[in-house]
């Protein structure tokens, strides 16, 4: 079975800060990493393929600043890797990168499973999964926590709202996944050192045939603000029967006791 | 005509959608999609000039292609969908097709030249504005910005057929939600700072004496495993808007927070001064739980 897993290279979420008077976003002590729910996906394609024979191949779309993210993708299971490297990926929404990685995909050719994250932990839009699979014109199977592939069939749990749901579909098809699906390895050193010697491909967008106008963005944000939470701040001091008080106080006030 | 259309397979979040279709119409004819007769009489009843109600016993998924081909030849000017998981899916599989952007958890919707919308990025940390200029204009919309419209004039109900199922549907194995924390007045929440499972039953007697549900944070769902993870209040989780939330030993993690910040009050208990958690506060009290809380509890006679 050829599974590709697709990740995304972002700033590391804990290492943003927000300037308390511009509200701008301080990315400058940020680092970057491999999203979060893409490390399920890696993790998931490679248990897979561990299971019932095959191969992973890692994909990602992104500027010449995540070819560093190669080496921790392919420390994790995949054989090989695909970097489609281009600075547009700079101001690529949902819509651009979906379209990147499903020409990407064909390119790869004969392939059986694509699994996604369910979404990026900097944007979360959680759409480029879905579209890519809508642009490969094959079924996808969303939010998923568990999985199984038997004699070219795979059976999926979708985790809902309202519960969950059991799917079959033959495949090939697209998976989004959930982080509750697994636990994702922490790569030995001898799989850190094996990475440097996967191949990796590395091409641009212009080599998938792709025409300007599907590189333009069809969303564009104008703005990136820290969120403001206006909120009073007071402390209670005192004693536990003072800060009792106080908060009965509150409580009172709105009616509740 | 141009028309907006709204899909959703929940009644409630359809009314929202058609209000929030509303606030956005330039003289369009607002259209909702329904997947129940309830959901379909609702939206009639309550603001949609028509109402396609989909026939038959399929999942929602199964009438994306039906709704992509209505929507190659009717060319709405936007198609608003809610939050729900189902709704995702479909809005991101319409969006593709259409070439169109899709802006995905939309707390708040403007309408100018282009439609200027605002969502949560960073998992809460930061508010990002988009512009879409796309046509059709869609987004999924976060629940409750807006009421439902006032009751009126029924509209026409029509039923749709053509779903085209592509996975084989197994079984769904519903939940028996016991949790009622996205409508709750006062909420309770225990973070990492509850030394053992035991000692929910503190957060209990506070929530029931208070009128109010219990939530926890998600390592206490994901990782302890003391609640069930309906309960876990977070970005990705539950969005609360009580009256009052109440954090016990929740030091206040942004993914966390974002969960909380519609809360009218919000008082955090935990014994780290430093917790991220009262900067989030209204009331910050820096203390020992297992001290205060008792005493709440007895003062309040619970």
């Amino acid at each position: 079975m050829k599974v590709v897993a697709c990740y995304k290279w972002v700033l590391d979420e804990a290492d943003l800060t927000i300037d308390s008077k511009s509200r701008a976003l301080l990315t400058d002590r940020a680092k970057n990493k491999i999203s979060e729910y893409d490390r399920n996906a890696i993790e998931c394609g490679v248990n897979l393929v561990e299971e019932a024979g095959g191969e992973v191949i890692a994909l990602t779309a992104g500027t010449a600043d995540a070819k560093k993210s190669l080496k921790d993708a392919l420390s994790r299971g995949p054989v090989q890797g695909v970097f489609v490297k281009d600075e547009l990926m700079a101001q690529a929404d949902a819509s651009v990168t979906a379209k990147v990685l499903a020409a990407a995909v064909r390119q790869i050719e004969a392939v059986d499973l694509v699994i996604c994250g369910e979404g990026s932990s900097d944007g979360y839009s959680q759409q480029v999964g879905i579209r890519l699979a809508q642009h490969l014109g094959i079924p996808v199977i969303t939010f998923v926590n568990k999985v199984s592939v038997e004699n070219g069939i795979l059976r999926a749990e979708r985790k809902l709202e309202e519960g969950i749901e059991v799917v079959e579909v033959a495949l090939p098809a697209v998976l989004t996944v959930l982080p509750d699906i697994n636990k994702p390895r922490i790569p030995s050193l001898k799989q850190i050192l094996g990475a440097s010697k996967k191949p990796v491909k590395e091409i641009s967008v212009a080599d998938l045939g792709l025409e300007p106008a599907a590189a333009e963005p069809r969303v564009q944000r104008t703005e990136l603000l820290g969120t403001v939470m206006n909120r009073k701040h007071i402390r209670f001091e005192g004693e536990t029967a003072d800060l009792v008080a106080q908060v009965l106080e509150v409580l009172n006030k709105e009616g509740l006791c | 005509m141009s028309e907006i259309w709204v899909v959703s397979e929940q009644t409630g979040t359809g009314l929202e959608l058609i209000a929030h279709a509303k606030g956005i119409s330039k003289g369009e004819k607002i259209v909702a999609f329904s997947f129940t007769l309830e959901g379909a009489q609702a939206a009639s009843n309550h603001g949609a000039e028509l109402v396609y109600q989909m026939s038959e016993a399929s999942r929602p998924e199964a009438w994306v292609n039906k709704i992509i081909e209505m929507a190659k030849a009717t060319k709405p000017a936007a198609i608003l969908f809610g939050n729900s998981r189902r709704a995702k899916e479909m809005a991101a599989r319409i969006a593709a097709t259409l070439d169109t952007g899709l802006v995905t958890e939309c707390i708040k919707m403007v309408r100018d030249d282009a439609f200027v919308t605002e969502r949560y990025s960073y998992g809460g940390l930061c508010v990002s504005t988009e512009e879409t200029k796309s046509v059709p204009f869609m987004a999924t919309m976060s629940a409750k910005l807006v009421e439902a419209l006032p009751e009126g004039a029924a509209a026409p109900i029509e039923t749709i057929t053509g779903a085209e199922e592509v996975c084989k549907v197994i079984e769904l194995r519903s939940h028996k939600t016991t949790s009622n924390l996205s409508a709750a007045n006062v909420v309770v929440c225990v973070g990492r700072g509850l030394a053992q499972e035991k000692d929910l039953e503190l957060a209990h007697r506070l929530a029931k004496k208070l009128g109010g549900e219990v939530g926890c944070t998600r390592p206490v769902a994901e990782d302890l495993n003391w609640m069930l993870e309906e309960n876990y209040i977070g970005i990705s989780g539950k969005m609360v808007k009580p009256t009052v939330y109440i954090g016990i030993g929740v030091s206040g993690q942004i993914q966390h927070v974002s969960g909380i910040r519609d809360a009218k009050i919000i008082i955090a208990l935990d014994k780290n001064e430093n917790a991220p958690i009262f900067e989030a506060a209204d009331y910050g009290l820096v203390g020992d739980l297992y001290e205060i809380l008792p005493a709440l509890l007895t003062a309040l006679g619970a």
